[in-house]
């Protein structure tokens, strides 16, 4: 489903008057704020912070502060080794409390696929948000792609994996 | 054999089978391999997919730019240029290498790609002006040309992948056949296994069955070969201890056995035999020639060479006699053998050889015990005696001999002060010197104690033995050597010749009374034996008999001479005198019984009444007036003389002060420790003590250190010989010097004229004695004497010479 700008942004207003209305505001609770940029990324499903309606939506800045980590490795669509850095997806999940098996990653081009959390923690896995030290444009996999350390184990390096390598992220559900 | 090969035969199947387990498990491997590479040929890129996806993105940016224009449309210009971005994207994607290869391979897809990029290019400026129904046309006059390429694109690579991944699923169908009929040929291979394993099985059952057959047969043999070697065993075990029997018996004997057959060659011999002769296993084996073998025996020397070749000559003379049993006894230095000789029956002999060297020895050793001292190992009294016997009966034919006997002079003095084991050592040292000094056919026997004997052959005359007797002498005066001590001892000897008619015990008895003679005669002499001797000895027997009745009859009397301070004149004590009144004989003089009483220890009860009569009688004189009693050395020996002066003393109730008891050298002689000891103790009763006789004797001056004797009394021969002797004065005046420098007082004996009276008192005598004075006088006439006051010397002493005999008679006259 093509989401447009304003859609983000009628979600943004309700979230953010939802929660200042509603004045449920833990402290143990980490308060993710409305983005101030150009949102770049929907989670939605089981998690428990959210910033607008049941989802949590980041700018690139917000979703980089959580914290960055950086693989270096080949894949099958780079010659040679390329550093991706961007936010591991347990640092991501962990944030927004999710409690789900599953994470459903969605494309702009309406492409999507099933990834077992558990591989998160099992192989480190990456929202990345740079290539080579640079952000990346929709035009070369951005602005977000999910990245496996593909180098670093050889049962990385088949179709499964490679199916979840999904790029040009801008949806992620947790199931 | 047929079941062995059975057996092989079974293997050859078992190996074929193992083989094909082998060649199968390897296969799987190639098999599982090979499954993995189609799996992953499967699992590879979607290429079908990627070129899918690129014609959709392409449609969506194519319908997105055509529907831009028309009225309601919610396509927005963001829409576009994402659509056109992501389009972008894919065909960055569509350009790798793998993807181009496969374009390559469809001429008409040649191309698609670059055409796809040079649109995409040629559209990018065009997309942001797209306000005008035109602009919109344009772009999409450009992309409708790709429309065809890119669904051509897709569906070749749908064609390509479905052609890709049918050859691999047929694949994957052939590898799982082939697994499935591996599978089964293992399965079959399995069963063929087992069941062969089973066939094995069997037929090692079959031949373990037949084995066990044969075993029991060879067990039944081996049981028979058993019993039958028991029996076997047994029969020989018995001639085994027969013959074990017999070498026991043949060696456990105690004599050397030896078997020779008629030709002489040994047939048997036992370890007693082979030791005897120092011969061994080897020499003696059987069949060795019976003269060889003893010459062996000869140069082994365990025997000596002369007995064993006397041995082996007497064997071959009582053999070749062919006698019956015979015996005889071989002697060689120290060995004696004894041989018994039995002829056999068959011929050859038996003999037995029994050393009886120890029992020679241990014979001999008997003899020696009986005839000799085992001190001094000199020949004892018994072989003397044999030897004297012999002696006596060659005399008849006129070879002359002599009998020395001595004995050491003051041996039993010696031996009371360096011990019984010093004096056993001294007449050990004393028999060596005597043996030194003979011949070698004379001999010397230890009769007992320190009495030896001589028997000196085959002389010439007196002048043999004299010669011999000085030489022993001689020998018996050198110092001896003993613990560390320097002993010094003499002998003195008697001897009597050997006379036709003479008898041993009268030649012995003849020799005692030389002997006797030569001790009177001052001892380390010798003397012959004279007849005059035989009356002499007889005059001592009976005086000494005499002597013993002496006391119980009263014969003895003491008589007092007195002593006089020859400065003042004045009396100051008596000596007393011992005289023997013998009924027959008349007075006896002291000198001529005093030795005898000594020898038989008279001395001692006849000693005791003088002490107990001097002192009964000095109480009754005057006060001041004191008493001299001489002990001879002998009462310091065997009795308590201390203890026997005072109970005197006591019995009597005379102050011991007044008593003086005189000892001569003698006396100090020997055992000296033990005298001095009791002269201290009576010095410590109050008596006083003095040295008599000094300058006879022994004459030591060293006596004087040695006690701090109250007087000594110079001897009357120094006195008697001053107007004769110029050195008797010398003598006298050194005595006295060095007696008053130790504090003693001297005595002058035997002071007879005015003209001695004056030189002993000029060399410092303090006292005098002699017939000057007056003669001894009994008690009776001493005690008128004394009431009459007559002893008084003053005048005497003034140097009227000549008139000195005035007082004699005054007492004289009162007696």
């Amino acid at each position: 489903m093509p989401i447009t700008r304003r859609d983000t942004l009628g979600a943004l207003v309700a979230s953010f008057s939802l929660a200042a209305g509603s004045g449920i505001v833990r402290a143990a609770t980490p308060v993710l704020p409305l983005p101030k940029g150009k949102p770049v990324l929907v989670v939605s499903g089981r998690i428990t912070v959210t910033n607008l309606g049941k989802t949590a939506v980041f700018d690139m800045p917000t979703l980089e502060a959580l914290g960055l980590a950086s693989i270096t490795t080949g894949t099958p669509w780079d010659q040679g080794k390329v550093t991706f850095t961007g936010v591991p997806l347990t640092t991501l999940l962990g944030f927004l409390g999710a409690n789900g098996t599953t994470l459903v990653a969605s494309a702009l081009n309406d492409y999507s696929a099933e990834l077992p959390i558990s591989d998160f923690a099992k192989y480190h896995t990456l929202l990345a948000t740079r290539r080579n030290g640079q952000y990346m444009p929709v035009s070369d996999k951005g602005p977000l792609f999910i990245v496996y350390p593909f180098d670093s184990d050889p049962d990385l390096r088949q179709q499964t994996y490679y199916g979840r390598s999904v790029w040009q992220i801008n949806k992620l559900t947790v199931q | 054999m047929t079941r062995g090969a059975h057996l092989s035969r079974l293997k050859r199947p078992l190996f074929a089978v193992l083989a094909l387990f082998t060649g199968a498990a390897l296969y799987t491997a190639y098999l599982t391999i090979e499954q993995e590479h189609a799996m992953r040929r499967l699992a590879r890129y979607d290429d079908a997919f990627d070129a899918g996806q690129g014609a959709i993105e392409f449609m969506r940016l194519q319908a997105a730019v055509a529907a831009l224009p028309l009225p309601g449309t919610t396509v927005t210009q963001d829409e576009i240029a994402l659509r056109y971005a992501i389009l972008q994207n894919r065909l960055k994607v569509l350009n790798r290498p793998s993807f181009r290869q496969f374009l390559d391979q469809y001429p008409g897809l040649v191309g698609t790609l670059d055409n796809l990029a040079a649109v995409l290019a040629r559209i990018g400026p065009k997309l942001n002006r797209l306000d005008t129904a035109d602009a919109v046309a344009t772009v999409v006059a450009e992309l409708t040309p790709l429309d065809a390429q890119l669904t051509r694109m897709s569906s070749f690579a749908s064609n390509y992948v479905g052609d890709h991944i049918a050859a691999d699923q047929e694949r994957l169908s052939a590898l799982h056949w082939a697994s499935t009929v591996l599978f089964i040929a293992l399965f079959i291979c399995g069963l063929a296994l087992i069941a062969l394993l089973l066939r094995q099985n069997r037929s090692v059952r079959v031949a373990h069955d037949g084995l066990r057959t044969l075993t029991h047969s060879l067990s039944a043999t081996t049981e028979e070969l058993s019993i039958a070697h028991q029996a076997a065993e047994s029969a020989n075990r018995q001639l085994e201890m027969q013959n074990a029997h017999f070498h026991a018996a043949l060696n456990n004997m105690l004599h050397g056995l030896c078997m020779v057959d008629a030709a002489n060659r040994l047939i048997v011999c036992n370890t007693q035999f082979l030791e005897l002769f120092g011969l061994t296993a080897n020499d003696a084996f059987p069949g060795v020639a019976i003269d060889a073998l003893f010459a062996t025996a000869t140069e082994r020397a365990a025997q000596p060479r002369r007995l064993v070749e006397r041995i082996r000559d007497e064997e071959r003379r009582l053999t070749a006699a062919r006698r019956g049993g015979s015996s005889f006894t071989a002697e060689e230095d120290d060995r004696a053998l004894e041989i018994a000789l039995v002829p056999m029956q068959a011929g050859g002999w038996v003999a037995t050889y029994e050393d009886i060297s120890e029992r020679r020895r241990i014979e001999a050793q008997i003899a020696h015990v009986a005839h000799h001292d085992s001190l001094s190992g000199l020949p004892n009294r018994v072989l003397f005696g044999l030897r004297l016997d012999d002696a006596l009966i060659r005399l008849r034919e006129g070879r002359r001999f002599g009998v020395l006997l001595l004995d050491l002079d003051h041996f039993k003095d010696i031996n009371d002060t360096i011990g019984h084991a010093g004096g056993d050592t001294l007449l050990q040292l004393s028999a060596q010197r005597l043996r030194a000094c003979l011949r070698e056919q004379d001999l010397v026997s230890r009769l007992g104690g320190d009495e030896f004997a001589i028997l000196q052959t085959d002389i010439a005359g007196p002048e043999d033995s004299a010669s011999l007797a000085e030489r022993v002498v001689d020998a018996l005066s050198q110092p001896f050597e003993i613990e560390g001590r320097r002993v010094t001892i003499g002998t003195s000897i008697g001897i009597a010749l050997a006379e036709p008619g003479t008898t041993a015990s009268m030649l012995l008895r003849n020799a005692d009374m030389a002997l006797y003679r030569a001790k009177a005669d001052g001892r380390s002499v010798f003397r012959f034996f004279e007849a005059e001797m035989g009356r002499e000895m007889h005059a001592r027997t009976t005086i000494a008999n005499d002597l013993r009745d002496a006391l119980a009859r009263e014969q003895f009397e003491l008589h007092y001479q007195p002593i006089v301070d020859i400065r003042t004149g004045r009396l100051v004590q008596f000596e007393a005198l011992l005289r023997w009144r013998h009924p027959e004989l008349g007075m006896i003089s002291p000198a001529r019984f005093i030795p005898i009483a000594e020898d038989t220890r008279m001395i001692v009860p006849i000693g005791e009444w003088v002490l107990w009569r001097a002192c009964e009688d000095a109480r009754a004189w005057s006060d001041g007036v004191r008493v001299a009693v001489n002990l001879s050395p002998r009462q310091f020996r065997g009795t308590n003389i201390v203890a026997a002066v005072r109970k005197v003393l006591g019995q009597v109730g005379l102050e011991p002060r007044r008593l003086e008891l005189e000892i001569t050298e003698t006396a100090l002689l020997h055992d000296s420790d033990g005298v001095l000891s009791s002269l201290h103790d009576l010095r410590a009763l109050g008596i006083s003590v003095a040295l008599d006789d000094f300058g006879t004797g022994y004459s030591s001056l060293s006596y004087l250190r040695r006690f701090p004797f109250d007087k000594v009394k110079v001897d009357q021969s120094f006195v008697r010989d001053l107007g004769l002797r110029s050195d008797s004065l010398a003598i006298i005046h050194s005595v006295v010097g060095l007696a008053t420098r130790l504090g003693m007082a001297t005595t002058a004996e035997g002071v007879e004229t005015q003209e001695q009276l004056e030189l002993v008192r000029e060399a410092g005598c303090t006292l005098g004695q002699g017939y000057f004075f007056d003669r001894p006088r009994t008690q009776h006439e001493v005690c008128a004497a004394l009431a009459a006051d007559s002893y008084c010397f003053g005048e005497r002493l003034t140097g009227r010479s000549g008139t000195g005999r005035g007082t004699l008679t005054v007492v004289r006259a009162v007696e």
